[in-house]
């Protein structure tokens, strides 16, 4: 009976009397340990030593002076903040805003340029490998962290000059809408530009002069002109080969890179590994030449583009004028843009011509 | 010589005499310290604060804390204690420790209240004033906490604090603790109202007679505080502060009377 009366008593909080449920180390009420009792505490008091004492006879307190300045100042201090806060806009001032499109740049108004350094550095850092590793994974990354850090710094100056967000939802907010605007106000458009440009393509199997993974730059504003290197689609067509047993057929889709040989109203012929436009030899050859057999002729429609397939390992050495005919004419909206750079991997860097 | 000759081993019981072996049988009747349990203890220091004696107070306080730590009363005696005995920066301290442990205490939080408002730090303490004021329960203290930093404020509430206080616990040491704190901040006239209280709610208590005579002393009014430390030395006999008190005064006397007789050249 003692022993039950003992338990009761240790899940009873001496602090608040709350009826702890058993087991519970604190108090479910106010958090005070339930294990007090037997812990191992100094309970002796500290006393105040002898000179202590003799100095608090001759000067009972501290002297009142003290305490007074310290609260004097703190309410200088909250009157000030006050006055700070109740001043401080509602928004940051429009030069402070527009000059959040780069990192640094309005700290370096405010004055701080310590900040601004770090800011713009710090962007740089993960910018410019990030745009150098474009269209791979560590690019990827390394853009993602460029963005933070620009996103952070502009956090930080919204928060320097607008009126303090009270609150963890509200701060989480503020940090959420200011990641928001700044992506749909600079980093999306500044990305749509560059994808025109520069839009990093990753080839996604090996087709001589490429392997797989290779990440070549495609620039969408420039025209399919005879002799550039340009990403296209190649025209679909599913073709049966005469092979020796049972039914096989080739799907032709997808994306292809290649030369353009000739534009629309050429006549063309493809002959001993020489192309000929309009009766004339051309230097223009296919990427890879060896492949496509002859001899060929073209007439090229109106609004199309002769390109042969020769980067389509399953035409190579077919002797299908038809087939050549079919994937080898490209109506030029479907040529993406102009190939003109390999950017991965670093080994076989250089210009596409 | 063996190396145990000189071990002190107790005398074997045919060594000791009839009255040896009776006191010894008296020893063995007397409880030891170690068979109270902290109840007495927390008993004793009650007793011994009513009596005005707050260093042994705070050593039994200690010692019910030794057996069982989970004591609120005795931390907050503690407390208490040294508040009373004028060590506020370690009443503080201790405070703050407790609070530790027991967290948001109302009786802890009065009394660091009043360490700190003692100490002169009036922000802090009006700041603990009011957490112990919102905690659960009513308790004396900290209204007893908020009248004196009422009184260390010079504001006129001060009165309405210390009503409440004594409207929740009607314990004459709660009025004559009020009349204390008048006293510590020279507040006599008023420190005296409340003493009075006490007396009257506790007449057969020394430390009450003490305190009044303290009081009435300290206004001028030597018959009174003397007649008031007599009643005090009528309950105890040997209390040596009412005794010190009684002989200063008439000593006092002596060398007022030394002075006129001088000035008067009295014989």
């Amino acid at each position: 009976m003692r022993a039950v009366g003992l338990w009761r008593a240790a899940m009873r909080c001496r602090n608040c009397q709350f009826q702890n449920m058993p087991g519970t180390d604190l108090c479910g009420r106010c958090g005070t340990s339930l294990r007090i009792a037997t812990a191992v505490i100094d309970v002796q008091p500290p006393r105040a030593g002898r000179l202590s004492k003799r100095i608090r006879r001759v000067m009972p307190r501290r002297p009142s002076g003290y305490y007074d300045a310290r609260d004097a100042m703190l309410q200088a201090r909250d009157e000030f903040t006050g006055r700070v806060v109740s001043a401080v806009p509602r928004l940051p001032p429009a030069p402070v805003v527009w000059r959040l499109v780069i990192p640094g740049w309005s700290y370096f108004y405010l004055g701080q340029r310590g900040r601004g350094h770090l800011a713009l550095w710090g962007w740089l850092a993960f910018l410019l490998p990030g745009l150098f590793f474009f269209g791979t994974t560590l690019g990827s990354i390394l853009l993602g962290l460029a963005f933070s850090v620009h996103s952070s710094a502009a956090l930080d100056i919204v928060s320097r000059t607008m009126q303090p967000a009270e609150g963890v939802v509200r701060q989480m907010i503020r940090g959420m809408g200011v990641s928001i605007v700044l992506f749909v106000a600079v980093y999306w458009p500044a990305g749509w530009l560059v994808t025109r440009v520069a839009d990093a393509h990753g080839v996604m199997a090996a087709a001589s002069p490429f392997d797989e993974g290779d990440v070549v730059l495609v620039n969408h504003w420039r025209k399919p002109l005879p002799g550039r290197v340009v990403l296209y689609n190649i025209p679909d067509f599913r073709q049966r080969p005469a092979v020796a047993h049972g039914v096989t057929y080739y799907n032709f889709e997808g994306e292809r890179i290649d030369r353009v040989l000739a534009g629309p109203g050429d006549r063309v012929r493809w002959a001993g590994g020489e192309l000929f436009v309009n009766g004339k030899p051309s230097p223009l050859k296919p990427l890879a030449a060896r492949w496509v057999p002859g001899p060929m002729e073209f007439a090229v429609p109106a609004d199309q583009y002769l390109i042969l397939p020769s980067t389509t390992p399953q035409v190579r050495n077919v002797q299908d004028p038809v087939l050549w005919h079919v994937l080898g004419l490209v109506p030029r909206e479907d040529i993406v843009g102009q190939v003109y750079l390999r950017s991965h991997p670093l080994g076989r860097f250089g210009a596409i011509r | 010589m063996s190396r145990f000759d000189r071990l002190e081993f107790r005398e074997p019981e045919q060594t000791l005499g009839a009255r040896g072996q009776q006191q010894q049988r008296a020893d063995l009747r007397q409880p030891l310290d170690e068979d109270f349990d902290e109840g007495h203890w927390l008993r004793m220091a009650g007793d011994e604060r009513r009596r005005g004696l707050h260093e042994s107070a705070l050593r039994y306080y200690s010692r019910a804390l030794e057996l069982d730590k989970s004591l609120v009363a005795g931390w907050v005696g503690q407390v208490q204690m040294l508040i009373a005995l004028g060590e506020y920066p370690e009443a503080e301290l201790w405070s703050r420790k407790a609070l530790e442990l027991f967290k948001n205490n109302a009786e802890l939080l009065a009394g660091r209240a009043q360490a700190l408002c003692r100490a002169g730090d009036l922000r802090a303490a009006q700041a603990s004033c009011d957490a112990a004021i919102g905690q659960q329960g009513m308790f004396a203290c900290p209204w007893i906490a908020r009248g004196e930093l009422m009184v260390a404020r010079k504001d006129a509430l001060d009165d309405y604090c210390f009503d409440k206080a004594a409207q929740i616990d009607p314990d004459w040491l709660v009025p004559l603790e009020i009349g204390a704190i008048y006293q510590h901040y020279g507040r006599d006239a008023k420190a005296l109202t409340r003493t009075r209280q006490a007396v009257e709610r506790a007449p057969d208590q020394a430390y009450c007679w003490y305190r009044q005579g303290a009081c009435e002393l300290a206004l001028g009014l030597t018959a009174p505080a003397e007649r008031s430390f007599a009643r005090c030395l009528q309950l105890v006999p040997n209390h040596a502060d009412a005794h010190r008190a009684l002989a200063d005064l008439k000593n006092n006397r002596r060398v007022l009377l030394r002075f006129f007789r001088r000035l008067f050249n009295w014989s």
